[in-house]
C-alpha cells in the first residue's frame, strides 16, 4: 500500500513541481530499522520541534496516522526533542542584583517621603485618616526638679531573629518579614529576602517569634491580619478548627479579625481572653509588664479572666492589674501607633518611654529607675536609624545622649527649679 | 521552558497588592536568568545586561500602577528588557549610529537535558540543532528562541520584533523553507529518486 503525502515548492527555477513522498510499507521498510535515532537525525523532524509550525504539524500527524506502528519511536523522539534548551543559563550572583534593586527602590521611596512630609494612617475598619507630622516634639515640663549629673546607661542587647517553628522546622525571618497562611501553605520571606513557603499539616501549632528589636507581621488562613510587635510571641494553628478561631499571644498584637458570624475568634493570653466575631484591637500582654490591656478600634469584644467577664465598646481600653479587671475610654491612637511607626505620648512616665523603646530597638537602660518619672507628652517617628531616636530621646527626657558601639548615655542635665506656666 | 500559568499568577498578585514583595521577588526570580542570558545573546557585556535588569525591575516596581493593562508579564519583560538594553547601546555609542537592530548578532546555546538516549547520540543532536540555527540570520534565530523557549505568541514575537504577524510567521517558518531546498533525508533510495523525476515528468505534462 502506498501513501501520498504532497508538497508544494518552488525550485530555483522557478518551477512549481509537485513532491511525491512515497512512504513504503511495512514490507518495503523492514530493511531499514525505523527508530527514535531516525527521527532524530532528520533535520526537518528537529525543525518542526524547534518551530512547531502549523503545516508542519499537519504533515507530521498525518505521517504517524498513516504510520501507526512508528507511533512509540516517533514519541519517543518528541520526548528527546523536549530536552533541548537555547540559551538555558543559570548566573550567579543573582541575589545581590536583587538587593540593589530593592535598596533602589527603598532610596526612591524615601525621597519621595521626605518631599511630602505626612504619613497617612488608616484605621482598617472603619477607613479614618489621621494625619500625623513627622518629628514634631511636645513637650510638658510638669515636674521640673532639680538635680545632679546622672547617668542612664543603655545598652544595645546581641541582636536576635524572628524565629518561624512550623512544619517541623525552625525557620530564621527577614526583619519585618511577612508570612501567610494559604490551605495547607505558609509562605514567608527568609533572612536571604527570597519568598519561599511549606506545607503544613492541618494538625500542627505554629509559633512566631519576634525578639526585641523586630516586627513582624502574619496572614492567618482566614484572612485576619496580624501585626506582632517586639518581643512577643505568637502560636496559632495551621487551619481554624470547625468552631473557633484561636491564637495565643505573649507579648503585643494588633488585630484585624475577619468577619465570621459562625467562628468567633479568640485571642487567649495568659490570664485574659478575647472573644470577638470581626473587628480590631490591640492586646498587650507582655510577660514582664504588671499589667495587660486590650484596647478596641472597632467592633466589639468580650475579655474574659478566671473570675470576671466585661464587654467592652470602639474606644475602649480594658485592663487587668493585680488581678482587677478595669475599663476606660481613651485615645486609642496613643495604643496602636506602633503599627505605624511612631510612638505617642500622653503623659507618659519616663520608665515606660524608655521601656517602650528598649523593647522596640532591643536596647536595656539601666539606671532609668534612678530618673524622677518625669510625664512626657509627644510623637517619636520610629525610625531605622537608632541615632535619630535616641536624639529625639534625649531632647523629650532633657538629657543629652552619647552612644559609643552599643552603650548609650543618657546625661542629666542639671536644672534649676522651674515654677509652671 | 517558561512556567508560564506560574508567571501570571504572581504577575496578577504583584499588580494587585499593595506592597507585594513576594510576588515581585518571584516574578523576579522567574525571568531574571533568561533575560540576562537574552541580552547576552546580542552580544552586551553581562554588566550592561544586569544594569539594564535593573533599571527594568526598578521601573516595575515603582510605576506598578501603569502596568494594570498589561496581563502577559512575559512578552512585556522580554520587550521592556530588550529596549532598556538598546538605549544603553544608544548611549554607548554615540559615535557609531550604524548599529542597528538588524545587524545585531543573536547567539544560541545549546544544551540538552538529561535524557534517555546515550551521550553520543545527544551530541549528534546537538549538532543538529546548532547547524539548523547556524543557517538562521540572527532575526530568524530570535524568533525561534522567543517561540520555543518563551513560549509568546506570533502576536506577541511581532510587537517585539517591530514587524507584522505574517512577517513574524514567516520568520520562523522561513527556516523550514531554505531547508526545503535540500532533499528528503528520509529514504534515501534510488526509487524515491525514480519516482520523484516521474512525477515532475508527469506534472508538468500532464498538468495534476
Amino acid at each position: 500500500m502506498l501513501n501520498f503525502s504532497f508538497f508544494d515548492y518552488k525550485t530555483k527555477k522557478g518551477l512549481s513541481i509537485g513532491v511525491i513522498h512515497f512512504v513504503y510499507n511495512r514490507y518495503i521498510m523492514t530493511d531499514k530499522l525505523f527508530t527514535y535515532s531516525t527521527f532524530l537525525e532528520d533535520k526537518r523532524f528537529v525543525q518542526w520541534r524547534l518551530s512547531r509550525e502549523e503545516e508542519s504539524d499537519k504533515y507530521w500527524l498525518s505521517f504517524i496516522k498513516e504510520n501507526p506502528e512508528l507511533e512509540e519511536e516517533f514519541n519517543k523522539a518528541i520526548r528527546v526533542c523536549d530536552k533541548i534548551r537555547i540559551n538555558e543559563k543559570i548566573f550567579a550572583d543573582t541575589d545581590s542584583l536583587y538587593q540593589h534593586i530593592l535598596q533602589s527602590i527603598s532610596t526612591h521611596r524615601t525621597n519621595k517621603q521626605k518631599r511630602k512630609h505626612i504619613i497617612y494612617y488608616l484605621s482598617s475598619a472603619a477607613a479614618v485618616a489621621l494625619l500625623l507630622i513627622i518629628g514634631t516634639l511636645y513637650i510638658v515640663n510638669k515636674n521640673t526638679v532639680s538635680t545632679l549629673n546622672e547617668e542612664i546607661i543603655g545598652k544595645t542587647l546581641p541582636e536576635e531573629h524572628v524565629t518561624l517553628m512550623a512544619g517541623g522546622k525552625i525557620i530564621t525571618l527577614n526583619q519585618d518579614a511577612k508570612v501567610r497562611l494559604d490551605d495547607k501553605q505558609m509562605s514567608y520571606t527568609d533572612s536571604s529576602n527570597t519568598t519561599k513557603s511549606i506545607e503544613v499539616d492541618d494538625v500542627q501549632i505554629n509559633k512566631l517569634i519576634v525578639p526585641n528589636g523586630k516586627r513582624s507581621s502574619i496572614v492567618l488562613t482566614d484572612g485576619s491580619e496580624i501585626w506582632i510587635n517586639s518581643g512577643t510571641e505568637l502560636t496559632f494553628p495551621s487551619t481554624f478548627n470547625k468552631k473557633t478561631r484561636e491564637i495565643d499571644v505573649e507579648g503585643e498584637i494588633y488585630i484585624n479579625v475577619a468577619k465570621s458570624n459562625e467562628k468567633p475568634f479568640i485571642v487567649h493570653t495568659r490570664e485574659l481572653s478575647i472573644k470577638v466575631y470581626g473587628t480590631s484591637f490591640n492586646v498587650s500582654a507582655y510577660k514582664n509588664d504588671n499589667e495587660a490591656s486590650v484596647v478596641l478600634v472597632s467592633g466589639s469584644v468580650e475579655i474574659n479572666t478566671h473570675n470576671n467577664s466585661v464587654r467592652m465598646l470602639p474606644n475602649e481600653m480594658a485592663k487587668l492589674k493585680d488581678g482587677d479587671l478595669s475599663k476606660n475610654t481613651v485615645d486609642v491612637s496613643l495604643y496602636t501607633s506602633w503599627v505605624d511607626g511612631v510612638f505617642i505620648f500622653d503623659g507618659t512616665p519616663t520608665s515606660e518611654v524608655l521601656k517602650k523603646v528598649g523593647r522596640y530597638y532591643n536596647i536595656s537602660f539601666d539606671g532609668a529607675t534612678s530618673l524622677p518619672d518625669k510625664k512626657i507628652t509627644g510623637k517619636l517617628f520610629l525610625s531605622e536609624n537608632i541615632d535619630d531616636v535616641l536624639s529625639s530621646i534625649s531632647l523629650l527626657t532633657s538629657t543629652e545622649y552619647k552612644r559609643e558601639e552599643n552603650v548609650i548615655k543618657l546625661l542629666k542635665n542639671e536644672r534649676r527649679n522651674k515654677p509652671m506656666e | 521552558m517558561k512556567e508560564k500559568y506560574a508567571a501570571d499568577n504572581f504577575w496578577q498578585k504583584f499588580l494587585d497588592g499593595q506592597d507585594d514583595y513576594e510576588a515581585f521577588s518571584r516574578i523576579y526570580n522567574l525571568y531574571i536568568n533568561d533575560l540576562l542570558s537574552y541580552g547576552i545573546s546580542f552580544g552586551f557585556a553581562e554588566e550592561t545586561c544586569r544594569d539594564a535588569a535593573h533599571d527594568l525591575f526598578f521601573k516595575i516596581y515603582t510605576e506598578k500602577n501603569r502596568l494594570s493593562s498589561v496581563k502577559n508579564p512575559t512578552s512585556y519583560l522580554f520587550r521592556s528588557f530588550r529596549n532598556h538594553l538598546f538605549n544603553i547601546q544608544k548611549r554607548q555609542n554615540r559615535l557609531s549610529p550604524d548599529l542597528t537592530l538588524e545587524k545585531s548578532a543573536f547567539t544560541t546555546e545549546i544544551t540538552i537535558l538529561d535524557s534517555m538516549i546515550s551521550e553520543e547520540e545527544t551530541q549528534k543532536l546537538k549538532r543538529i540543532v546548532e547547524d539548523l540555527l547556524k543557517e538562521l540570520t540572527p532575526r530568524q534565530r530570535e524568533a525561534i528562541y522567543l517561540r520555543y523557549m518563551q513560549e509568546m505568541d506570533y502576536e506577541d514575537i511581532a510587537v517585539l520584533l517591530d514587524m507584522n504577524v505574517n512577517s513574524a510567521r514567516r520568520l520562523v517558518s522561513r527556516g523550514i523553507d531554505s531547508l526545503r531546498d535540500k532533499t528528503l533525508n528520509m529514504g534515501n533510495d534510488s526509487l524515491t529518486v525514480l519516482i520523484f523525476l516521474l512525477a515532475a515528468y508527469i506534472k508538468e505534462n500532464l498538468s495534476l
